[in-house]
């Protein structure tokens, strides 16, 4: 899938579970950058993106994740 | 034109972490050299080995290894008890053993910190550490060793790789920060262990006003001691060029659960977060809020269970796990608190502080019937009298403390950015006023630092 | 880094201005306890104040009296006069053989008794010399034997007191308060006693307490014993009465005794009376009024017996 597809779709996402749509879709935008996305709130956005796309992340993919670009990737690496 | 490479200044602190530590509590020092060395080489191994079955073998032998030694040095004699208890329970006639095994200074931390670096290297999540000064500078880092921050081996290898010169800037936000530590340790926990001490020593013989005036005093020395003993440490470390977690930020002034755990004791919390609750909510991510709430639960009495074995850490923990149920339960744990002003937060920040004041009972009293006793004692006609505490002596200093940690509290240490704009007068006469202060304060007799023993 | 270390030196100076400042400036006494480590005890325990006041008054005493407050609630100098002694007490609270010292040479610049009567307490002899310190900086004027005792103490609150004396001297000159003579519990008698108005104790017993010399308290003696011989005056030291629980908790009083001896002409008043823990004492260490009365004339009696007392400049009418 193309990048300028999935982008629109997680940010969708994040403003479903976050309510609020102040950020950026920056490549190089992280977790700590956006006002109530901690821990707690992280796996609600993975499972929102889960069934936003209809994919299954691993855990180990996950502890990979280091910011919106790899978040991504990752989700574009499910639709190869 | 770089004179000195980072492996020399790397093992110039190795050496520094370890004289440390050896001078800190010799007979563990072998103990934990050859857990470091472990650790290692455990890293290495699940790197290099390419079976995947084989690699799941190290890492699960890592974590048995590391939580194994922890749990011998704390636990052991807390499970035995308990397993004696129950026996006689049913009849039994065990006798208890006085088990008394000697812990560890920092083992707690310092466990954490290698299991943490083990799961990573596992998970992919960093990259294996082959130099083994690097890798022992890290975990025998000396201005953490004893009691934290927990340093994430991902934040803390790549600082060891660079060169670290003279910074100013640096230099003095690490003695701004090791300033107001030795404030809040000296003056305000180490004034305010005997007065809180005196009320848990005779809770049947205290009053509803002392007893609820002890409980807000005890987390604020609780805050103050271990805030104060992180700032030093973090100062410390700055001044070496190497910033450390931040450990605190303004946890006394939150307007829900969530927010008290983001500010209180940071580095454990997000361990825990990133290594207990993480897993467990992405294993259960499918059964919903149920899911989240066994995870919360789990992560929280893991996090109780952190602090030593005894039942009261443990009802500490539980408690936290129900104080998340209503968010967690209306859905709110994802809705991001508005942006309201300040004073609109500050009913919210009161209960908040109340019910958290109230809750640190449990990690101060000797036991659940200590705890339950002296919450017992507070809905009581005595809640009308004078609170038997002299806070006097303490009073301008806890003011001054206090009215700070507010005016500063998205800070990450109080000093930070104090008057950094302003003349250098201003400046350097508050810090003046500050330490004369603190020499016009402080405890006079020798205290240790309650973290010490966790 | 060099440049920054400059400027963290010049840092250090300014906040030592800032602290002297601070405490010039704050109000003496504080407010009853307001920060812990500035403890100032003027016109505190003791009438320390009146006595140095009256200290530094001509007079011609021929006994002085020095001690901790065993000494000036323990020496009456009306019981002296009537048997024909002026006497005067320089004893203050915890007062210490170094304290003494810096008393001492202070006094026999304006006076010269022929006599000095010692109140040497076997658990006053460590270093704890800190409330005594705090007593003196705060009711005397400041000078360098004092403030060299603020450094001795080596603690912050003997720093605090000390600059807090110092700085307000410099600005407004010597202490000056008023200190009631007749506080309704103790009484001021001129000469440097205070009587207490209690009259009875209920002995408890302590924990036992090993007796500790420290050095420097004896070196202290041994130069008040050379100042005092170079000057014809003779030193006598007194082990005043405290109560039988206490001294019963006393370890290695034996050899207390042998150090004193070699020091001076050392005369061990406790447990030679009969005195009562209760009817005699109104705490462990200090005795009532009745039993000042008495040991004051017994060891008026035993100096008498030994001839170590020098003759009397009062006609005794009786």
């Amino acid at each position: 899938m193309e990048r300028d597809l999935i982008i629109p779709r997680i940010q969708k996402t994040l403003i479903a579970v976050l309510g609020h749509d102040h950020f950026e879709m920056r490549d190089d935008l992280t977790a700590p950058d956006v006002e109530g996305w901690d821990s707690l709130t992280h796996m609600s956005i993975i499972t929102g993106l889960e069934k936003e796309f209809d994919v299954r992340f691993k855990l180990r993919e996950i502890n990979k994740l280091r910011n919106m670009g790899t978040l991504i990737d990752l989700i574009g690496s499910k639709f190869v | 034109m770089e004179r000195v490479s980072a492996t020399a200044q790397n093992l110039v602190l190795l050496a520094g972490g370890l004289f440390f530590y050896g001078w800190a509590d010799l007979r563990f020092l072998a103990l934990l050299t050859l857990s470091a060395a472990t650790n290692y080489g455990l890293g290495l191994a699940i790197e290099d080995t390419k079976s995947e079955p084989r690699r799941r073998v190290w890492f699960w032998f890592g974590m048995v290894f590391n939580f194994g030694l922890l749990a011998y040095f704390k636990y052991f004699g807390f499970f035995y008890d308990s397993f004696v208890d129950l026996l006689n329970q049913f009849g039994g006639h065990s006798e208890h053993l006085s088990l008394k095994i000697a812990l560890p200074l920092g083992i707690s931390f310092f466990t954490f910190q290698v299991a943490g670096y083990l799961i990573d290297v596992f998970n992919g999540g960093i990259e294996v550490c082959r130099k083994p000064v690097h890798f022992f500078t890290y975990v025998f880092h000396f201005p953490k060793l004893l009691s934290g921050p927990v340093e994430r081996a991902q934040a803390f290898l790549p600082r060891l790789t660079l060169v670290r010169a003279f910074d100013r800037a640096l230099v003095t936000d690490g003695a701004r920060q090791i300033l107001w530590g030795i404030f809040a340790k000296a003056v305000i926990a180490d004034n305010l262990a005997p007065l809180v001490d005196r009320v848990h020593a005779d809770i049947p013989g205290s009053g509803g006003s002392t007893l609820l005036l002890a409980a807000p005093l005890y987390l604020i020395q609780l805050f103050a001691d271990f805030s104060g003993y992180s700032n030093m440490a973090i100062g410390t470390s700055k001044m070496l060029g190497i910033p450390l977690a931040i450990n605190f930020r303004g946890p006394l002034f939150v307007a829900n659960i969530s927010e008290f755990w983001r500010k209180w004791h940071i580095s454990l919390t997000s361990w825990m977060m990133d290594y207990v609750f993480t897993p467990i909510s992405f294993l259960l991510r499918d059964k919903g809020r149920v899911g989240m709430v066994i995870a919360i639960f789990i992560t929280f009495l893991a996090v109780g269970i952190w602090h030593g074995a005894n039942w009261t850490f443990m009802a500490f923990g539980l408690v936290q796990g129900v104080y998340f149920l209503p968010l967690v339960l209306s859905g709110k744990v994802n809705v991001t608190s508005r942006k309201d002003r300040w004073w609109q937060q500050v009913p919210a920040m009161l209960g908040m502080f109340v019910l958290m004041s109230l809750t640190f009972v449990l990690m101060r009293a000797t036991d659940l019937s200590a705890a339950w006793m002296y919450m017992q004692g507070i809905p009581n006609a005595s809640l009308f009298e004078t609170p038997d505490i002299d806070i006097w002596t303490i009073f301008i200093p806890l003011f001054v403390f206090v009215g700070m940690e507010w005016y500063t509290r998205g800070m990450d240490h109080a000093l930070q950015t104090w008057a950094t704009e302003r003349h250098w007068f201003f400046r350097w006469t508050s810090y003046g006023l500050l330490i004369t202060l603190i020499l016009l304060s402080m405890s006079t007799q020798e205290a240790g630092f309650i973290y010490f023993q966790f | 880094m060099l440049r920054f270390l400059l400027r963290l030196s010049a840092f250090f100076l300014f906040s030592s201005v800032v602290y002297v400042v601070v405490l010039t400036f704050l109000p003496r006494p504080m407010p009853y306890r307001v920060l812990r480590n500035l403890n100032v005890p003027l016109g505190g325990n003791g009438h320390n104040y009146t006595r140095l006041q009256e200290a530094d008054r001509p007079g011609d005493p021929e006994i002085l009296i020095l001690g901790s407050s065993s000494a000036y609630r323990g020496f009456d100098p009306r019981v002296f006069a009537a048997r024909g002694y002026r006497s005067f007490n320089l004893g203050s609270s915890s007062q210490t053989p170094i304290q003494s010292e810096v008393l001492l040479h202070r006094y026999l610049k304006t006076h010269t008794p022929r006599t000095v009567l010692m109140e040497v307490a076997p658990l006053g002899l460590d270093l704890s010399i800190l409330e005594g310190t705090l007593d003196l900086v705060t009711n005397a004027p400041v000078d360098v034997p004092t403030f060299e005792l603020v450094v001795d103490a080596g603690n912050i609150r003997a720093w605090n007191a000390g600059i807090h004396a110092l700085g307000k001297q410099l600005l407004w000159g010597p202490v000056r308060t008023t200190e009631m003579a007749d506080n309704g519990l103790d009484r001021y008698i001129p000469g440097g006693y205070v009587e207490r108005r209690m009259s009875h104790y209920s002995p408890v017993r302590g924990k036992d307490e090993p007796i500790v010399m420290a050095p420097e308290q004896l070196e202290a003696l041994e130069r008040i014993k050379a100042t005092l011989d170079g000057r014809g005056i003779q030193l006598i030291l007194v082990e005043a009465p405290v109560t039988k629980v206490h001294s019963s908790t006393y370890i290695g009083h034996d050899r207390y005794v042998a150090c004193m001896r070699a020091i001076a002409p050392f005369i061990n008043m406790n447990g030679v009376l009969p005195l009562d823990d209760s009817l005699h004492f109104y705490d462990p260490f200090h005795l009532n009024q009745t039993g000042v009365e008495m040991f004051d004339r017994a060891l008026l009696d035993t100096l008498d017996r030994t001839g170590q007392l020098p003759p009397p400049s009062l006609r005794n009418e009786n």
